[in-house]
């Protein structure tokens, strides 16, 4: 990811980010975790902003506050304005172990010690989920966050001047009477007058809320801004004034964002490039441009298609997703979108429980006229951790060749049907007399990571990743294949 | 350099009081529009004004002091007396305007020790809900921000503490300290700190989870500063309601406790109940038709409660934001 | 006179235009809200029709009243403090607000100091005319869906209760025609399907005559039947024997009991509601007729109630069991027509069980239940993502499209009217300042408010460069208790002129079906009617005061 990166000095590197919120079951202790978000890395070059775009649950407000440490980390690294040859250190090594963990590298390899033992000592220093206190505190001075609802943003019982000058006097320890000179200063830019200061938050506006909060964030002159959909309660009208002023504090200076919204044109209008998250992932990082104009991934696709555009005469392709997002507490196998792709290949991560279904209906004599001569099917039995399925029968019923091959034949249809995919990811299926069952074996499923499949474009996904690409299964021939003989 | 006027800079008009004593004045205000509220906080203030002029100037009102307070009964000697020579309350008392409302036993005026016995029981009361509901305050305050393994261990203490029946404890602490009224007054504090801390918990949950408290802590604000500045203030409102509902409750409790004669009356530490009680000589002056030394203190305690309450719903609904905006 | 809708969209240039029927009109609505801070002014004589089969958008900020026009066409703004004050609101003809002013009378001392007199036995008749036509003849979706569902009570539930509300007297008939089916009706019904060779004409009318006889089960095996079959003394058998094991032998005399009652019921809403119109328009003769006719059915209605209660008291749950299975059967119906997979699965979830897709898809099922001819939306895509939003806004036309509703669909944004809208109105301060067909008012907006908004929209299909900046409007939505005098946008508007802040401008017609009301375009002058509640305290001080100023008197 260096290479992406060039001269241009990293204020913030994410590596491997992970945040589990546990699930209490009551007595039993914990009983899951509700993965927010899922190894997360990116960097943030100086100056730039970055849109992280994604639905209800996918972690993007998780990730903003993670960065801040506002919320404890599981595990991964966050650097933050570290001097840039210690950052680009820290990049390249951070780059190697996770390589090497993918490789299936544990850390008794002696290459893996061999990174770990410098980069270990970097961490302690300067990872923001390791750091003491003190340390902490210090890096507070240069990043800010705001936020989205305005009407809880700003605490009710103090008036305007305490709240903006609340970071002034804990972080920089300023005296009195040098705040409310810079908050005069502060006040006016944002285009509020000097009376407003001696006001309660609920005597303002949204929109005049909101331009508070960014002067709180800017008043100890940050050099990261995390805005976390600061625009969304907002009308169109006050919104336009608030994307304005960010943009105008942006190049005036020289801050960075990490702009968080599910509002997809905002994210044009304000990133750089654009981080896409499914389910705790970035599933695509790629530049603002190349990223609306020319996406890879299947969900990104779907999401941008479904934006509604302001032109009644624009003709819209729309991806209508089937289903809806799983819950995070128990994501897909493998990829985590492929239950809902629509381009979706056998080894994209179908797990029996995937199958239970399609197969039930595949054996529904009402359904399927062919699926008359197999009878006394008691029940399907899932087993997760094998992964395999057994079609158990009734004890009067023994299983016999002629029931193998049937569902055999009937396997071999469906998966050449439309949704038929899951049938395609069937290793082998087998008879298991002993259990007077039919035992469906399947294939193991790859987990797809984030790759850079042209310059400076990450995308996880295994239609772009030619280690694991099937051109067999594919049905976007078209677009894939030439990716794959480009990335060679 | 790009045109920072991104709008008109909006210029507000200038305000001459600080805007967190207008905030103060506008609520008054509110307060003030709630009739039934306002006769509350009226009668409510009479009481104090009664209790405090009384401990301030207890001459002009009879009762000289504590030790002296039995001083006035004639004969200096407290002595039981009969229940026909109890004096009825009249406009035109005998033995001067401290007589107006009657005798009651030891043929002591009723009047003058009211006053005396509201003194006593407002100042507890009041003590009791000050320490106990600061306790409270303090301890549901840390454990509703702090969470996680504090907050377990204090809410199970608090539990503990909830699960003691009071009447057990207060006989408890009558046994040890003595049969005097502050023994009831230390029963009361352990009971009651709880129901504070119950209550700040709650609060303090749901305004942890507000995002000022977030961007306070990304403004380097330690943990016990956001306690203390950002918390502590938002979650006081339904506080001050339980305090104002509180000051009446444990009136009415010693009452009760000196009623049921659990509180061994010393006739020198006057209080309501043990004048309600009002019998002497085994008899119940009431039945026998000497309505006066039970009903007149009735009443007035009758009064203090209710009126208290009525105050106290009418703070409830000035101080509720969502009532307010 | 309305005027001819010039009506974009393929769909509604087929509709013949002489016949489009206007299904909501409101003339000069005007809603007030009494609060302790002072009277909001939420909507300012609001004028719009909604016509058959259209759908029509509202957009505006919040704040501007489009969801109070909303609650005010539903006749649900709460009540205090809330009040429509003036306008007459004609759902399918019928006025809504006759006599409304009669219920109670405002007097207002000052901004602050209102007094309400109500009478509340008008009131509780016009709340129960109000109920029959809601729900049945109009529906509404809401923002959240997640606070519009009973959280106690499962879907299945809360949409059998729906329908149960309206529909009695049609599943009591379909009861009855189900169980004295006899073999002439299902020869008269294969005769019909035979001689349609159309397959899918077909199909529409199976499902027509299952759920008029009331035996939606066997819908599938009739297809099947006349897919494979053309004897039709085989089929007829066939079909017949499947109609007969449908039957349960139920007691019929219950069904026709209750049939009865509901049956009296609804005629007696219906006469309600003619004596209402007839009243309005004077005719003494018809107001007499009506009336003995209202107190005929009270009467019939008196004497049905005691045997029907008395029969569901000792019966209930036999006496509801039939009803409850035609009202589930047709909930499931419900759900798969809005694109609910697994509807069983999900009519025995309860809200919290659902993600917000799904339970906006209840909601909608729910406002279909009694196949209303309007539909209010209010922001149903808000709460949603956008994925979710693609989905719910294809169901909204498909609907639209399929049952040639009229849905009023109240949004802020302006991409979703774009996509979904054949007309559109743009609201601010209360008022309508502009009306016109989503094409024109796209290509070429009028109204300094409407172009400001849709040019302070960052775009995602076009290229944003990094010195480019929004246009914003500047300032905020003014505030509705003291609202700006004349043109309510002038204090925002660019185009500023002296006599926007004195006079208010006129919705006028200034294209073939677009209005717009702006001083720009034209000089019509909207005439200000007061307020008729407030009460101008008596002091002679201001009365020469007045007097004083009146004379010119200067001192």
């Amino acid at each position: 990811m260096i290479n992406e990166v060039g001269d241009e000095n990293v204020i913030l590197y994410v590596s491997g980010l992970k945040k589990y919120f546990p699930i209490y079951g009551g007595l039993a202790g914990v009983k899951g975790y509700v993965k927010a978000l899922d190894d997360v890395t990116f960097a943030l070059k100086e100056g730039e902003s970055l849109g992280v775009v994604g639905e209800t649950g996918c972690g993007k407000t998780t990730l903003g506050r993670t960065i801040l440490d506002l919320i404890e980390a599981t595990e991964g690294n966050v650097y933050f304005n570290i001097p840039r040859e210690i950052m680009r250190r820290v990049i390249s090594l951070e780059e190697k172990a996770t390589s090497l963990l993918e490789k299936g590298k544990t850390e008794e390899d002696s290459e893996m010690k061999d990174v770990l033992k410098e980069l270990n000592p970097l961490r302690k220093k300067h990872s923001i989920p390791r750091m003491g206190g003190r340390d902490l505190i210090k890096l507070r001075k240069y990043m800010q966050p705001v936020f989205q609802d305005p009407f809880s943003s700003l605490d009710p019982r103090k008036i305007v001047r305490e709240i903006i000058g609340e970071p002034m006097k804990v972080l920089l320890k300023m005296k009195t009477n040098e705040i409310l000179v810079k908050e005069k200063e502060i006040i006016e830019e944002i285009g509020l007058s000097e009376d407003h200061l001696y006001r309660f938050p609920h005597e303002f506006s949204g929109g005049q809320r909101q331009r508070i909060g960014i002067a709180r964030a800017i008043s100890i002159e940050p050099k990261l801004l995390v805005l976390d959909e600061p625009t969304s309660a907002l009308d169109v009208s006050v919104q336009a004034q608030i994307l304005n002023i960010l943009r105008d504090l942006q190049s005036r200076r020289g801050l960075s964002y990490i702009f968080i919204s599910h509002h997809l044109n905002v994210i044009r209008m304000m990133a750089d490039r654009v981080a896409v998250m499914y389910l705790g992932k970035i599933v695509e990082l790629s530049s603002t441009e190349e990223l609306f104009t020319d996406m890879l991934h299947p969900y990104t696709k779907a999401l941008l298609s479904a934006i509604p555009i302001p032109d009644p005469e624009a003709k819209i392709s729309r991806i209508v997703l089937e289903g809806e997002i799983p819950s995070p507490s128990d994501p897909p196998k493998g990829c985590h979108f492929h239950p809902r792709c629509p381009v979706a290949m056998k080894n994209c991560g179908w797990s029996p429980r995937n199958l239970s279904g399609p197969l039930t209906s595949m054996l529904d004599p009402i359904r399927n006229q062919e699926a008359k001569t197999i009878v006394g099917v008691e029940e399907i039995e899932v087993d997760e951790d094998g992964n395999k399925l057994q079609i158990i029968f009734a004890e009067s019923t023994p299983v016999n060749d002629r029931h193998l091959q049937t569902i055999r034949d009937l396997v071999e249809k469906e998966s050449l049907q439309k949704n038929g995919v899951v049938f395609k990811a069937i290793k082998e299926i087998s008879l298991n007399p002993e259990a007077n069952s039919v035992v469906i074996e399947m294939i193991q499923s790859d987990t797809p990571h984030l790759r850079e499949v042209r310059k400076g474009h990450f995308v996880s996904c295994l239609l772009y990743d030619y280690n694991y690409y099937d051109q067999e299964t594919s049905r976007e021939e078209s677009n894939a294949p030439e990716l794959y003989s480009n990335n060679q | 350099m790009v045109d920072v006027d991104a709008f008109k800079t909006e210029i507000a008009p200038p305000r001459k009081i600080h805007p967190k004593v207008e905030e103060m004045k506008t609520t008054g205000k509110l307060f003030l529009t709630n009739k039934l509220a306002l006769v509350g906080f009226t009668i409510t203030s009479f009481y104090f004004i009664l209790a405090i002029l009384d401990a301030i100037y207890p001459q002009y009102l009879g009762v000289a002091n504590d030790s002296t307070y039995l001083s006035w009964v004639p004969g200096g000697t407290p002595t039981t007396i009969q229940p026909s020579q109890l004096l009825s309350p009249s406009l035109t008392p005998a033995g001067g305007w401290m007589f107006i409302l009657g005798t009651t036993f030891y043929n002591m005026p009723i009047f003058p020790a009211m006053l005396a016995a509201l003194k006593f029981d407002l100042g507890y009361s009041l003590a009791i809900v000050m320490i106990g509901g600061g306790i409270g305050v303090v301890i549901g305050v840390i454990s509703g921000y702090m969470g996680g393994i504090v907050d377990e261990v204090m809410m199970r203490v608090t539990d503990i503490f909830f699960s003691v029946p009071f009447l057990v404890l207060a006989i408890a602490f009558l046994f040890v300290f003595g049969h005097v009224l502050s023994s009831v007054v230390y029963a009361l504090i352990i009971i009651w700190w709880p129901i504070y801390a119950r209550l700040t918990r709650g609060q303090a949950l749901s305004t942890k989870a507000m995002n000022y408290v977030e961007s306070a802590r990304a403004a380097g604000s330690s943990k016990l500063r956001n306690i203390f500045v950002h918390v502590l203030p938002n979650v006081l409102s339904p506080v001050y309601v339980q305090f104002s509902l509180d000051l009446g409750t444990i009136v009415l409790i010693f009452s009760t406790l000196d009623f049921l004669g659990i509180v061994n009356g010393n006739p020198n530490v006057p209080e309501l109940g043990s004048l309600i009680v009002a019998q002497g000589n085994g008899l119940s002056w009431l039945i026998a038709g000497y309505w006066w030394p039970a009903i007149i203190p009735g009443i007035f305690l009758l009064i203090f409660t209710i009126s208290i309450n009525l105050m106290g719903d009418g703070l409830r609904d000035v101080l509720d934001p969502k009532l307010r905006r | 006179m309305f005027l001819t809708p010039n009506l974009g969209g393929k769909r509604l240039a087929e509709i013949n235009k002489e016949n489009i029927q206007v299904r909501v009109r409101v003339d000069n609505l005007r809603t007030r809200f009494f609060t302790s801070k002072g009277i909001v002014k939420a909507i300012d004589n609001l004028s719009l029709n909604l016509l058959e089969g259209e759908t029509y958008g509202i957009v505006g900020e919040s704040g501007s009243g489009k969801s109070v026009t909303a609650t005010s066409i539903m006749d649900l703004i709460p009540d205090p403090p809330g009040r429509i004050t003036r306008g007459s609101i004609f759902i399918d003809g019928f006025n809504i607000l006759s006599g409304y002013d009669k219920h109670v009378r405002i007097i207002a001392k000052s901004e602050t100091n209102v007094k309400f007199r109500r009478r509340k036995r008008l009131i509780r008749k016009h709340n129960y005319i109000i109920s029959g036509i809601r729900g049945k003849k109009i529906a509404m979706v809401f923002q959240e869906p997640f606070l519009s569902l009973n959280p106690v009570l499962t879907i299945g539930e809360q949409i059998e209760e729906a329908i149960l509300l309206h529909s009695r007297v049609s599943i009591a008939n379909s009861i009855i025609r189900r169980e004295t089916m006899a073999r002439k009706d299902v020869e008269k019904f294969v005769e019909g399907i035979l001689a349609q060779p159309d397959i899918s004409t077909r199909k529409k009318m199976i499902n027509r005559w299952v759920n008029e006889f009331g035996v939606p089960d066997i819908e599938r095996s009739l297809n099947d039947l006349f897919e494979n079959s053309t004897d039709d003394s085989f089929i007829t058998e066939e079909a017949f024997a499947l109609a007969e094991a449908e039957k349960t032998g139920i007691n019929l005399d219950q069904i026709y009991t209750a049939r009865g009652y509901f049956d009296l019921l609804d005629r007696l809403h219906e006469t309600n509601l003619q004596l209402i119109e007839a009243e309005a328009t004077g005719n003494e003769e018809a107001v007499q007729r009506f009336r003995d006719e209202e107190h005929e059915l009270k009467s019939a209605l008196f004497k049905e109630y005691f045997s029907y209660s008395i029969q569901r008291r000792f019966l209930k749950r036999v006496y509801e069991k039939p009803f409850k299975d035609v009202a589930r059967r047709r909930a499931i119906e419900l759900l798969d027509l809005v694109n609910i997979a697994g509807s069983e699965r999900v009519l025995d979830s309860y809200p919290h069980e659902l993600s917000g897709g799904m339970q906006q898809r209840s909601m909608i099922a729910m406002a279909l239940s009694s196949n209303p001819r309007i539909l209010i939306a209010d922001e149903p895509t808000t709460s949603l993502d956008v994925t979710t939003q693609a989905q719910i806004l294809e169901l909204f036309k498909d609907i639209s499209r399929e049952s040639n509703m009229s849905i009023l669909f109240i949004t802020h944004d302006l991409a979703v009217v774009a996509e979904m809208c054949n007309r559109v109105g743009v609201m601010y301060g209360g008022n309508l300042v502009e009306e016109g067909t989503v094409s024109s008012m796209f290509k070429d907006a009028k109204h300094p408010y409407t172009t400001g908004l849709m040019n302070s929209i960052p775009r995602a299909e076009r290229r944003f460069d990094k010195s480019q900046r929004l246009e914003s409007i500047p300032g905020t939505v003014p505030n509705l208790i003291t609202p700006p005098s004349g043109c309510r946008f002038h204090p925002r508007c660019k185009f500023k002129m002296d006599i926007c802040s004195e006079k208010k401008p006129k919705l006028v017609e200034i294209e073939q079906g677009h209005k717009v009301a702006c001083f720009l375009y034209s000089d019509e002058i909207e005439e200000e009617i007061p307020d008729d509640f407030y009460v101008v305290p008596k002091n002679e001080e201001t009365e020469e005061k007045l007097f004083n100023e009146a004379e010119g008197v200067t001192q």
